[in-house]
């Protein structure tokens, strides 16, 4: 790890502990805060402030743990999460621990492979690889049982009660029986290995987001997430 | 995953709490490792 990121991950685990510390007594379950908050406690802190606040709390909800003081906290099998609770604002809150991992007893269902060779030559990243593989190979139309059209890449809308605008990774779009669906979609590639792989908690905020951004966009459409 | 497998998850919301609807693994594999054994138990399901 760089010295750099190293030190950006100091100092996000300030600011959030920080304004955890500010908010937060014995026996609450959730409580809200400002994303302003970040700005004004680093500045009573003399901490520089990272330029996309955003990437903070985006670090938090997906990538990094939180730190152990806060962790420290959580109680009754639960976890915190970070939710978004309106425009510029989050809440934390202490959410049953869901964690959804592939299950290894399942057997796996062998498709031929149809991804041209040089799409993986050439993929710049895990997750580019995952989305070539699934779009060339028909995985969603499989999975679902219909015949599905890759919308669009990165959904944006403004849903009320969520921050002003989300994106998923990908949306489709199937027909069946002259019905009209909208599907969201959201991949990750976990590895077993590592200790901040917390599917469960991606998944739960994917669902929840992804749905509610699929409805607002598409109003006529039935909207469900895989 | 495991030996490149693709996991495909359905998910729900039950009582506030995300719920697995359905769950499926795919292994993309060169056509010719595909067995008639394989075909039919797939044709099975």
């Amino acid at each position: 790890m760089s010295e750099t990121r190293t030190h950006a991950r100091n100092r996000y685990e300030v600011l959030i502990l920080t304004i955890f510390r500010n908010r937060y007594k014995r026996g609450m379950s959730d409580f809200e805060f400002e994303r302003s908050e970040l700005e004004s406690v680093a500045e009573n802190l003399g901490v520089k402030l990272p330029k996309n606040l955003g990437d903070l709390i985006y670090s938090f909800r997906y990538r990094s743990a939180l730190p152990a003081e806060i962790l420290a906290t959580e109680t009754g099998g639960k976890e915190w999460v970070i939710e978004p609770a309106g425009r510029a604002r989050y809440r934390f809150k202490l959410a049953k621990i869901s964690r959804i991992v592939p299950r290894p007893d399942l057997i796996a269902t062998k498709i031929p492979d149809a991804t041209p060779e040089i799409i993986t030559a050439y993929a710049l990243s895990d997750e580019q690889a995952l989305l070539a593989k699934v779009r060339y190979n028909r995985l969603v139309d499989i999975f679902l049982g219909l015949t599905t059209y890759s919308l669009q890449n990165h959904m944006r809308t403004t849903v009320k009660g969520l921050a002003k605008s989300r994106s998923t990774k990908s949306t489709s779009v199937s027909t069946r029986t002259g019905s009209n669906s909208s599907f969201p979609f959201r991949q990750k590639v976990v590895r077993t290995s590592s200790p901040l792989s917390r599917p469960g908690r991606i998944f739960r905020v994917a669902k929840r987001n992804t749905q509610a951004l699929a409805a607002a966009r598409y109003p006529r459409n039935s909207c469900e997430t895989a | 995953m495991r030996d490149g497998v693709i996991a495909m998850f359905e998910l729900t919301v039950q009582r506030g709490e995300v719920e697995v609807v359905e769950e499926r693994h795919y292994r993309l594999v060169p056509a010719s490792e595909i067995s008639g054994e394989d075909l039919q138990l797939y044709s099975s399901r």
